[in-house]
């Protein structure tokens, strides 16, 4: 940060500002900065929070993407990336021509020339979507661009809308007024809980104790929801068919269904509840990040699931019907009427 | 010297949007901008009065424009508290923009000479770029 003065009468400034249009515009008071006098450089310290390296590894590991979009000087979010693993360390070496360097950090000037800024398409329905000018130049500096110094708030709304336009899932965290455009067109935007009331009223999620470690964990319970849900429709969808199925061959063979209704509530009732209950509150394993990340048109049941549904349901059919028409025989039991043995129903318990 | 350091004070505590509150100990405390807020700590460590020196600039704002992401720097005038018949201009923010509109430095003396073409590379490069982000 750099400061700078000048001193003024107060007739000069009085003539100034007439001279200006009376400091209508902001420009206009800029003009007051010319010919000033230097006073010095500061540069503050800011240590990045502890933890901040694993869970950038952390993401790396579940296919995630991490790129910093920053306003402060290049040189300086360059070496936060590399001490935050954003950027990796050979990318920066001194060998290392400042050609493919800027492949990897980029002034965000440069960047926004390159790429063109960035454009308002309206679609049929009167939405409006946001997209780079190139498109092509982009994608094709996108792969190896971690990192964007001296950024304002355009570029990192063209950084979001480019990413966005490639068919990823963009999720932005940030914490001032200038980050609402980006927030707009990300498809999850994340405000730090230190920042402005403005940028927290407009996201979709808010890291209360400042800590980028909560994004992490929020990824890891999506992606756990997800499983548990696969296991749930895979369990219910089971357990169903296999009912089903019984119940229709035992009502051709026997003309009367196997299970009576109390039989059937119990599971209904009691099977399908605790055992749902226990599948779809399962915690996340720390694994679960490994898993890759699941795009918009993965069916939510896998072909592979659906092998194992048919397989357990066939399994199930085939071992209920041994019971149902050799159960007798095969473990030896001799007693008469099976059937009203278990009818406890109310109309059972009538005949009698 | 001493002018010089008072001018650091007063571009630190005049051009800030940051305010200063009472804590419930009765410290005053900055509250803001991170990055304004650790200068004026700073400055609170050194024992400069930070909450009268912002004090005295009530009513003395001539104008203003705030830090901006696109701007990249602040600017104020204020009529100065202390000398008669001045208006100060305080610009702060980042070094590639604030030093292009410098043509005047400080020598070891305190007098002011011209800031020409290789104090600025001087400054930007091995500085700024070269100390500062390593």
């Amino acid at each position: 940060m750099a400061l700078s003065y000048k001193n003024y009468t107060c007739e000069e400034f009085e003539n100034m500002r007439e001279r200006l249009n009376n400091f209508e515009h902001e420009d206009d008071i800029l003009q007051l900065e010319k010919d000033n006098i230097f006073l010095g450089v500061f540069a503050l310290h800011d240590p990045l929070r502890p933890r901040v390296r694993q869970v950038v590894s952390y993401a790396h590991k579940g296919g995630m993407n991490v790129r910093i979009v920053s306003g402060d000087h290049l040189e300086t979010v360059k070496a936060l990336a590399i001490d935050a693993g954003v950027l990796p360390e050979e990318a920066v070496q001194d060998h290392v021509s400042a050609e493919v360097q800027r492949n990897y950090a980029m002034e965000a000037a440069d960047f926004r020339n390159l790429v063109g800024g960035v454009e308002e398409i309206k679609g049929e329905d009167g939405e409006i979507t946001f997209a780079p000018k190139n498109q092509q130049a982009f994608e094709q500096i996108i792969d190896t661009l971690k990192v964007l110094g001296r950024a304002d708030a355009r570029d990192k709304l063209l950084m979001v809308a480019g990413l966005a336009q490639m068919g990823k899932k963009v999720a932005v965290v940030g914490d001032g007024i200038n980050d609402l455009a980006a927030f707009k067109v990300a498809h999850v935007s994340i405000a730090m809980g230190s920042g402005t009331s403005l940028a927290k009223n407009n996201s979709s999620m808010i890291l209360a104790t400042n800590d980028f470690e909560a994004c992490m964990k929020a990824v890891m319970w999506g992606r756990n929801i997800y499983t548990n849900i696969r296991r749930f429709l895979q369990f219910q969808i089971t357990a169903n068919f296999s009912v089903l199925l019984v119940v229709i061959i035992g009502t051709v063979q026997l003309t009367e269904s196997p299970f009576n209704a109390v039989q059937l509530l119990w599971i209904n009732l009691i099977m399908d509840i605790f055992a749902a209950l226990a599948l779809a509150t399962a915690p996340p394993l720390a694994n679960v990040i490994r898993q890759k990340a699941i795009s918009d048109d993965t069916p939510i049941l896998s072909k592979v699931i659906w092998r194992q549904i048919y397989g357990i349901t066939l399994w199930n059919v085939v071992v209920m019907s041994i019971i149902i028409f050799a159960g007798k025989t095969l473990f030896g039991l001799e007693y008469v009427g099976a059937t009203q043995a278990t009818d406890n129903t109310l109309e059972g318990l009538a005949k009698k | 010297m001493e002018q010089i350091v008072d001018l650091i004070k007063e571009s630190v505590i005049f051009n800030s949007q940051a305010h200063i509150e009472m804590t419930e100990n009765a410290f005053y405390e900055p509250v803001g901008n991170g990055t304004e807020v650790s200068m004026l700590k700073w400055l609170q460590k050194c024992e400069i009065p930070v909450h009268e020196i912002m004090a005295s600039r009530e009513g003395r704002i001539l104008c203003h424009v705030p830090f901006s992401s696109m701007k990249k720097r602040s600017l104020i005038a204020v009529r100065h508290p202390v000398v008669e018949d001045l208006v100060r201009v305080y610009v702060k923010g980042a070094p590639e923009i604030v030093l292009n509109n410098c043509n005047y430095q400080f020598d070891v003396t305190g007098s002011t000479i011209r800031f020409d073409q290789d104090a600025h590379t001087y400054v930007t490069e091995d500085i700024v770029t070269g100390q500062m982000c390593s």
